[in-house]
């Protein structure tokens, strides 16, 4: 029977198990990243298929027809089956229509809760648009989309 | 050390060549070169922004009105007292960039441009900062543009052309990543009677041109990150 050698066997068990940890947090901070560049592209790829179907078709449409980039100056009918839609597949919505001077015309959605997104923090994306106030009166604005998981 | 304790550190060894290597695998692992968000976030700014001056009007940035007259000359004849002014705010910026070609056609004669008098060439100047202000506060401080208006020069004798271009940009600079986007509007005006009217005014036969039915005006939008 071998004879236990506290020296030795105790500082190599320690070096051991310390590598192992320092490796393992090396690893997991790698892989943290990694999920988190995965996230974020696939975030922005969502908020921006969001945001081209916001300004083309669902904001767009006026008496039956789409005008791409003319977005409604209220919240259109409709909007709360778009968003149930969505919410269906797992993907949260806050959208903000602005003028160029960043007064609010309108939101619709709710703002994403700081603490529960916190690992998997919203993707926002704006784009240019006219705002549809009246046939001789379409300021440009700005649409925000908001987007995160649910 | 015993023979045991080599052990171990050689399975150390071994453990910690296979994590770094596991890392760095990851670190350098993207599941997109993240510069492809940059570019198509590019891409759809531009088009977001060619549709966003298709459908805005001028009367929310100031409108535009404009009085007929040529270089610093302008019709102050009480006559016309107020007659001589055009006030086009209710158009869209498009719209009034298309009419600005119409009304500002360039005519070039054996390589060399004729300045010819131009009734609206205060409408030239005024829509060209009409859309660099709208450009620069569309753009936001994200993006350098350079918005290129310009139609197919028609050769209307040998040594004569009729062609027009405008540019309004934020810099002069070229980059290698610019994303461009163009679309073509046609002019409230055929060519035949475009020349038409020329005929009338200049007195030269230009019926027998074999021309495109539409005067197309091509409208390019390039964008580039700052």
């Amino acid at each position: 029977m071998e004879q236990f050698s506290v020296g030795e066997d105790l500082f190599v068990t320690i070096s051991v198990v310390g590598l192992i940890v320092l490796f393992s947090v090396a690893l997991a901070h790698a892989y943290h990243n990694y999920a988190e560049r995965r996230n974020t592209y696939e975030s922005f790829t969502t908020a921006l298929d969001i945001a081209g179907q916001l300004k083309n078709d669902v904001l767009a449409k006026t008496g039956g027809f789409a005008t791409s980039g003319l977005i409604s100056a209220t919240p259109p009918t409709g909007l709360e089956n778009y968003f149930n839609s969505l919410r269906g597949q797992g993907i949260e919505l806050r959208i903000e229509v602005r003028r160029l001077d960043s007064e609010l015309v309108w939101s619709y959605g709710g703002e994403p809760n700081f603490l529960t997104q916190y690992f998997s923090p919203p993707c926002s994306v704006s784009f240019p648009v006219a705002i549809n106030q009246s046939p001789s009166s379409r300021p440009l604005g700005e649409l925000l989309v908001k987007v995160w998981g649910a | 050390m015993d023979e045991r304790g080599v052990g171990y550190v050689a399975d150390m060894l071994v453990f910690a060549l296979i994590i770094s290597f596991a890392s760095a695998l990851l670190v350098k692992a993207s599941p997109v070169d993240m510069r492809t968000i940059d570019d198509r976030y590019a891409a759809n700014f531009a088009d977001s922004t060619l549709l966003a001056l298709q459908n805005a009007t001028a009367n929310e940035l100031g409108g535009l009105r404009y009085e007929l007259g040529f270089s610093d000359f302008t019709l102050n004849l009480p006559i016309l007292s107020g007659s001589a002014g055009r006030d086009l705010g209710h158009k869209t910026l498009m719209q009034l960039l298309v009419e600005d070609a119409l009304c500002n056609l360039n005519i070039e004669l054996a390589g060399v441009d004729i300045n010819l008098i131009k009734l609206s060439q205060d409408m030239d100047a005024k829509v060209q900062a009409l859309l660099k202000g709208a450009l620069d506060r569309l753009s936001g401080g994200l993006f350098e543009y350079r918005l290129i208006a310009r139609t197919k020069p028609i050769d209307i004798s040998p040594v004569a052309k009729v062609w027009f271009e405008t540019k309004v940009e934020s810099s002069s600079e070229n980059r290698q990543r610019t994303f461009s986007k163009t679309i073509t509007m046609a002019m409230p005006i055929s060519w035949q009677g475009l020349l038409s009217r020329c005929q009338e005014v200049y007195h030269i036969n230009l019926s027998s041109f074999g021309l495109e039915p539409n005067v197309t005006v091509e409208i390019t939008l390039e964008l580039w990150s700052r």
